[in-house]
């Protein structure tokens, strides 16, 4: 019972070892994945912090990694401490009666919806930046680099400018 | 030759593990030479509570005298304590003391035991855990022969274990892992040990997957998995898994569980829990099934590995299990898996290949047919038997 049989086409120590290989590669490209978001992340942000926007706005924005959501209820609800809940009992109160002169609740879900839109664009420009530099990583000869990619970097020759 | 087997249950109707081991070991020795078995009153594994009448009848062709068992298991009591030596330490009477509480306490087929002790030329007793095992052996040691069905549980290193595995003629191992295991922690090198399994009983009929798709409502491809559910086995552990395993693929095969539930399963649409079925039901569903999983951590055989293998079929077995690893190594006959990630990836292999996993199963089939058949194992005892009447008396300590 010590001796070990050997099917003629299959081993199954080396199919073990060829799927643990696979996994441990998959391992590495999501590490490598992960590594490159966080880099395209940072440059986002950076990007931001150089735009001519007031200081407090980008700093709010960027404390919350341009994931930025508007609350509808921020409109109508005071988190000051102390007076907050009088204020809010007030504002419950009278709030039939300001929607008397305007209703502000269609801005106020245009606003919310606008809020969702724009973190959208942003996950979805963080995903394609993210998908463009793996693909850049890439080696040259791999298979699943497209070969746009290769020409566009061939094409960036002073002497191709300008003509057409 | 005349033998007596002692085992812990014994019936048609208890068709797991050592007790199968036991059944099948008598009927298949019956021929040769002539058998009876020595075992207690209980069905139920938890409690051991008296079930079958005592006294003697036959199973088949064996004659088989039961012992009531005097006192039923308390499982927590008995697990409060197991925990308490395994974490602490003490002395061989807390030891002595499990042993009276892991059951089953059956003292008076003990005395039968010593009383008959010569009617005998050899006693084989099944499972080195059980205190019917224990005592029954140290009161015939000149005429014992073990067969631990050991698996890798911590309590193998209990100080009275090694009393039991240097005081008996000889030793039935059932895979190479559990005589290294043994050897290695007991050192017991100087009895005579033969590594021997057991033979796998052919189906009652010939399988015919149709009908158990039939019977069970089965149209789909599925993956099987036969034996107790219960986390000892590591059914809940593999429901998990294949349940992940499910969300994450378009077209996942359906996971089938057949055997007695022990632990509750939560509901699943790809899952299928079907309870306990008779033999050839089993043999249908194998038929037809995609492989066979095995989660199991703990094994010292598994045999439904075996006829997995016997029905052509390939395996996927828990890594973490020495025994079913070395066993599909030596086989060439299925895959061993150490994470969920790697159960993932050799599910999708497995199913994605059909054609290697033919190769599996035909190269499994080709080493049940070499190991354990009847002859090997019968040839295997005769040799057992003959090195065990060459050892010097043993003197029990």
């Amino acid at each position: 019972m010590e001796k070990r049989r050997s099917g003629p086409k299959v081993d199954v120590v080396q199919i073990v070892q060829q799927i643990r290989r696979q996994i441990e590669a998959q391992h590495t490209e999501q590490a490598t994945a992960s590594q490159v978001r966080q880099e395209v992340r940072d440059r986002l942000l950076i990007q931001w912090r150089q735009l001519p926007f007031p200081e407090d706005v980008k700093k709010d924005v960027a404390d919350q990694r341009l994931q930025w959501l508007f609350d509808p209820d921020a409109f109508w609800f005071s988190r000051r401490p102390g007076w907050g809940p009088i204020i809010n009992f007030f504002r419950r109160l009278f709030r039939p009666i300001v929607k008397l002169f305007f209703n502000p609740d269609p801005l106020l879900h245009h606003v919310h919806r606008l809020s969702y839109l724009v973190q959208f664009q942003t996950q979805l420009i963080e995903d394609l930046l993210v998908e463009r530099e793996l693909l850049q990583r890439k080696p040259p000869d791999d298979p699943g680099r497209p070969r746009r990619f290769s020409r566009a970097r061939s094409r960036r020759k002073p002497s191709d400018r300008g003509t057409s | 030759m005349r033998l007596a087997i002692v085992v812990q249950r014994y019936g048609a109707d208890i068709v797991s593990g050592a007790e199968l081991h036991a059944r099948n070991l008598a009927e298949l020795l019956h021929g040769p030479h002539h058998v009876e078995v020595f075992t207690t009153c209980a069905q139920d594994y938890v409690t051991w509570r008296n079930h079958y009448p005592p006294g003697s009848t036959f199973v088949g062709p064996v004659r088989v005298h039961r012992f009531p068992v005097r006192r039923p298991r308390d499982p927590r009591t008995y697990g409060r304590w197991e925990q308490y030596l395994l974490t602490h330490p003490h002395s061989e009477a807390d030891e002595y003391r499990w042993l009276e509480l892991e059951g089953p306490y059956a003292p008076r087929l003990i005395e039968a035991i010593r009383r008959r002790a010569a009617d005998f030329d050899f006693w084989l007793f099944f499972s080195f855990r059980y205190y019917t095992t224990f005592h029954g052996a140290r009161a015939v040691p000149d005429r014992a022969i073990l067969v631990p069905t050991a698996e890798e549980d911590p309590i193998i290193g209990f100080s009275i274990f090694r009393r039991l595995f240097h005081g008996v003629r000889g030793i039935a191992y059932n895979s190479i892992e559990e005589q290294r295991l043994i050897q290695g922690m007991t050192r017991n090198y100087q009895v005579p040990g033969v590594v021997v399994g057991i033979h796998v009983q052919p189906p009652p009929e010939p399988p015919c997957p149709e009908r158990f798709r039939q019977q069970w409502n089965v149209s789909e491809p599925y993956v099987l998995f036969v034996g107790r559910v219960d986390v000892n086995k590591g059914a809940p552990q593999l429901v998990e898994m294949f349940a992940h395993y499910a969300a994450s693929r378009p077209n996942p095969p359906l996971l089938v569980l057949l055997g007695p539930i022990v632990d509750s399963v939560p509901p699943h649409p790809r899952i299928r829990l079907l309870g306990p079925v008779d033999e050839q039901t089993k043999w249908d569903a194998l038929a037809g099934c995609e492989f066979l999983i095995n989660p199991s951590p703990l094994e010292s055989l598994s045999m439904v590995l075996l006829e997995a293998w016997k029905a052509r079929k390939a395996v996927l077995v828990n890594g973490q299990c020495a025994v079913l690893r070395g066993q599909c190594i030596r086989s060439n006959g299925g895959l061993f898996y150490t994470s969920p990630a790697e159960f993932h990836r050799m599910m999708d292999w497995l199913l994605e290949h059909p054609d290697l996993r033919q190769q599996l199963g035909e190269n499994g089939r080709a080493y049940v047919d070499e190991h354990y058949r009847p002859d090997p194992i019968l040839r295997k005892y005769e040799e057992l038997f003959e090195r065990a009447r060459s050892v010097p008396e043993i003197r029990v300590a």
